[in-house]
């Protein structure tokens, strides 16, 4: 069917708009509003990798683990920078918001390859997309967010360092990219829990430790 | 496995070694984000080679055309251009004419980057990884401008560079290296590529230790 991601995108991300008007405070709103930013920015980045894939002679496998990496990356920095341009550049909103907009990227994602792939998903197809896709995106996102909480703050390490966690990124999403369409599948859902293992046992110890302080 | 495969995984794992002995003392707050971006640097030279070998065991493609890969050695040099110039090199050049000798001596490993690229022009390797190696060496020549500079520069005011110039002697060494291995592959001389990615291996294993006992120096 034609206007697949469109009809999906309807489905998924707009019944969240109401909730944003809903939402108490202005954290929530704005994680919410860059969550459906990322499933917005997905559905464009949908017809940029078809237009891509013209462009390439129809080569699915080299565009999809070379050059969509680097279109789908770029486009989910444009909402996070225009953001820290015109709003705030406070680390501990952008990275939350970036991880955000990724798992909103992701979630858009996935509900295409599941329309695609109808037939042939499972619960291990779903839990896999889940460890693998989504959390890919998230620490994609959140780790440019990073570097654009620089803008404002320091200019050099802004430019020089957005661009090199860009780079990281690209070949973050790429080589996850390589690995989901090999015989070696299982690794490419690895690849980004061995990404969130340490964070959240940091995570964790750091809110232990804080939890020690106030108790 | 085939020499070339076994070469990325080597590059891949030694990176990989690099990037683990920073990443548990640097990578989380209120730790000097010099050492941070040369960590992270390390990380994008093992998602790179990390990236090629995938392609290689999954039966890809990677001479002749422009994929990712080579992007980690750019990533890699665009950290350690962030580090020096976004963070240290304010504390060694103010600006003033009396530094201008050594930004000319230090304009000399552009000039030297850039002669090596035209060799790589001349060659018969394909537009598409002499547009590769373009990429790469542009982000060779401007981290090696700063490498240079930070070797040649005195440091009398902080004593910060000056603890850190056996890491930029090692970061020089492994830009020549990058650029080696350009030249080799452009001409064909595959025979010579073990030595120099050993040479890059050993490297990217050093450049954390080295670059950590230098942060301990200037930071106690």
């Amino acid at each position: 069917m034609e206007h697949m991601t469109t009809v999906l995108f309807i489905c998924i991300a707009l019944p969240m708009l109401p909730m944003i008007l809903i939402f108490p405070d202005k954290r929530s709103r704005l994680f919410l509003g860059f969550m459906i930013t990322g499933a917005l920015i997905c559905h464009i980045a949908g017809d940029v990798n078809t237009y891509l894939l013209g462009l390439f002679d129809g080569d699915m496998m080299y565009v999809t683990t070379t050059i969509t990496p680097i279109s789908e990356e770029l486009l989910k920095t444009l909402p996070v920078l225009f953001y820290a341009a015109v709003c705030s550049d406070d680390r501990d909103i952008l990275i939350p918001i970036a991880f955000a907009e990724g798992i909103g990227f992701a979630i858009l994602e996935n509900s295409v390859i599941l329309i695609q792939n109808l037939n042939s998903v499972s619960l291990e197809w779903a839990l896999a997309r889940v460890i693998g896709a989504a959390l890919m995106h998230g620490a994609c996102t959140a780790a440019i967010g990073m570097g654009i909480s620089f803008i404002r703050k320091r200019r050099k390490l802004f430019f020089c360092g957005t661009f090199s966690l860009l780079i990281a990124a690209f070949i973050f999403h790429a080589s996850f990219n390589v690995l989901v369409q090999s015989e070696y599948s299982p690794a490419a859902f690895v690849m980004p829990a061995a990404v969130y293992v340490p964070l959240t046992v940091n995570a964790v110890r750091r809110w232990k430790g804080t939890s020690e302080k106030t108790g | 496995m085939n020499t070339f495969v076994l070469l990325q995984l080597a590059a891949a794992v030694s990176a990989c070694l690099g990037f683990l002995s920073g990443a548990t003392k640097y990578l989380r707050p209120h730790k000097p984000l010099y050492a941070s971006m040369i960590v992270l640097g390390t990380a994008c030279i093992m998602l790179g080679h990390g990236y090629t070998f995938m392609r290689m065991i999954t039966g890809l493609p990677v001479r002749g055309i422009f994929h990712v890969g080579c992007l980690g050695t750019v990533g890699a040099f665009a950290f350690f251009f962030s580090s020096n110039y976004g963070q240290i090199d304010s504390l060694v050049d103010d600006g003033s004419n009396s530094f201008m000798k050594y930004r000319a001596l230090a304009f000399l490993s552009v000039i030297l980057t850039a002669g090596l690229y035209i060799l790589i022009l001349l060659s018969p390797a394909s537009n598409a990884e002499k547009f590769t190696d373009g990429i790469v060496t542009l982000s060779v020549a401007a981290a090696g401008y700063f490498h240079l500079k930070h070797i040649i520069i005195p440091d009398i005011d902080y004593g910060v560079v000056k603890c850190l110039r056996l890491f930029n002697v090692l970061a020089l060494i492994y830009a020549v290296m990058c650029m080696a291995e350009m030249l080799i592959s452009a001409y064909g001389r595959n025979d010579l590529l073990p030595a120099v990615v050993i040479i890059r291996c050993i490297l990217s294993v050093l450049f954390v230790p080295v670059m950590d006992k230098g942060v301990r120096k200037w930071s106690t």
